[in-house]
């Protein structure tokens, strides 16, 4: 047990402070840890109720349930907020951390002057956004034309793809019975106009020359993907969302569909970062997460209990003739 | 063994904290350290209850999606309690996922989300151990005993800690 505490002390820890002749910095990095992950906040996005986790962190868990962890209010995906000055701030922590506490271990009472690596970054801004809930009625000012606005398969009304995408479609679709919805096809290739106040989750708004690609890819690449109704998709649809993402459209059913959330995960937490990174990165912790979660399930049929019932099922007969053998050779004697 | 997922990262901080700094009367890590998905538990029997002295062992299995989807703990050998299952697996709302009490018997703040934590968990069962909530009961035949005939349910859950301790 001991040689695991060692190998355990190499990770960080609130705690690691307690020592140190600032031992209120516990609170402090407490403060700027996640609750899901209790790691230092990364890419940190607020809920509406106010409380703060790490994009991917809260992106997921709202995929298994719509609520806050902390005060359990109902939230949407699409109304998380990123904070870039704690984004900034927790950055900082990370990067200053094992100077600080070495600092502040060591016996010496010299003034503590942390070493810049290189010139002094220039102080971020806080980057101020429109809190504005986004209305679902109301929007009849400054719209897309008729053409360009989608059905929403639910209520019914006409809107833009982005704002469908956004938090109408989570609010339309609580309390119904999704079996015959069908997700709308968008078309990315389309100039929006959109104000960004209306959408908060969306930052960057870009108009997308039709005719080039490679620049319709690009801009793409800013804007949030969208939640799928998979139960309305066929597989080869599926396949040609991934294949348009450049993910791989190999496996299961399951596996694609489980790609396509954690991809869009790995791809909506990284757009809450002050500096995101490009796709490619992405795609390789995707293909990280991916060979993570086989190693686990190989791991889970090795490791697995011995399941003494279905050993019982599958050679029960086998068992039954043993005791008859030996209940002859018993009565024979 | 450089911990890699979301959960085995987690799991690495909560042993940690737990090594560091457990609350009374708790020990709990993983049996394996190749596998922090399978931790084993010592829970000590509350003060001024029947289950004072006795040492209990559990064991917590982890899901893959932790913390997102809550453990599930076992008591071996099994505990004679009102809300322990005859094969010794826990029930109390903290274990439980968020989203399906269609009898809507406990609030959302009592039940599993990810903020919860393993220290968390084991201190609500050393709570339930001292208060037992018959309203939710999981072994019937326990809670029966629990409530029509409390000195036989002291005796025998004092025989059980007599039995675990080898006397």
């Amino acid at each position: 047990m001991d040689a695991t505490v060692g190998n355990i002390g190499s990770i960080s820890d609130p705690s690691d402070w307690l020592g140190t002749k600032v031992p209120k910095l516990f609170d402090l990095e407490s403060m700027l840890s996640c609750h899901i992950c209790k790691e230092t906040l990364k890419a940190p996005v607020m809920t509406q109720c106010g409380h703060c986790f790490c994009s991917l962190c809260i992106r997921r868990y709202l995929k298994v349930n719509q609520e806050c962890p902390l005060c359990h209010e109902v939230q949407y995906e699409s109304n998380l907020v990123k904070v870039l000055l704690l984004d900034s701030i927790g950055k900082w922590f990370i990067s200053n951390r094992s100077q600080l506490l070495a600092k502040l271990n060591a016996d010496d009472d010299s003034v503590i002057i942390l070493q810049e690596e290189k010139k002094r970054p220039k102080p971020q801004k806080p980057v101020y956004e429109s809190r504005k809930k986004p209305k679902t009625a109301g929007f009849g000012k400054s719209v897309p034309s008729r053409e360009e606005m989608v059905e929403c398969p639910i209520c019914g009304e006409f809107m833009s793809a982005e704002e469908l995408q956004g938090d109408h479609i989570d609010i339309c679709l609580v309390g119904k019975d999704n079996k015959d919805e069908k997700e709308e096809d968008s078309k990315e290739d389309r100039e929006h106009h959109e104000s960004a106040q209306k959408v908060p989750e969306k930052d960057i708004v870009v108009t997308i020359p039709k005719d080039q690609d490679f620049q319709v890819q690009k801009a793409v690449d800013m804007k949030r993907l969208a939640k799928l109704d998979f139960a309305s998709l066929s597989t080869n649809k599926v396949k040609e969302k991934l294949a348009q993402l450049r993910l791989p459209t190999s496996g299961t059913r399951a596996q694609l569909e489980a790609r396509y959330v954690e991809y869009s995960n790995l791809y909506n937490s990284n757009l809450d970062s002050a500096n995101p990174k490009d796709s490619v990165v992405l795609r390789d912790k995707l293909e990280q997460w991916e060979a993570l979660s086989e190693i686990d399930n190989n791991k889970s049929n090795h490791t697995e209990k011995f399941n003494r019932s279905a050993w019982v099922k599958t050679h029960g007969n086998e068992f039954r003739e043993l005791i008859q053998a030996a209940k002859k050779t018993h009565f024979s004697k | 063994m450089p911990p890699k997922s979301t959960a085995q990262r987690r799991l690495f901080k909560e042993y940690q904290q737990l090594s560091r700094d457990a609350p009374e009367g708790i020990i709990a890590g993983p049996l394996d350290e190749d596998d922090l998905f399978y931790w084993e538990c010592l829970i000590e029997g509350p003060k001024d209850t029947p289950y004072e002295n006795g040492v209990f062992s559990a064991q917590l299995t982890f899901p893959k999606d932790y913390p997102l989807s809550p453990p599930k703990l076992k008591f071996n050998p099994p505990l004679i309690h009102p809300n322990i299952y005859a094969d010794g697996t826990v029930c109390i709302s903290i274990l439980h996922p968020p989203g399906n009490d269609p009898l809507l018997y406990e609030r959302p703040e009592e039940r599993w989300s990810p903020v919860q934590s393993v220290e968390k968990i084991l201190l609500s069962v050393a709570s339930m151990l001292a208060e037992p909530n018959v309203e939710s009961g999981a072994n019937i035949d326990v809670c029966k005993i629990w409530r029509d005939d409390r000195p036989k349910f002291d005796a025998m859950v004092r025989e059980q800690v007599r039995k675990s301790l080898g006397l």
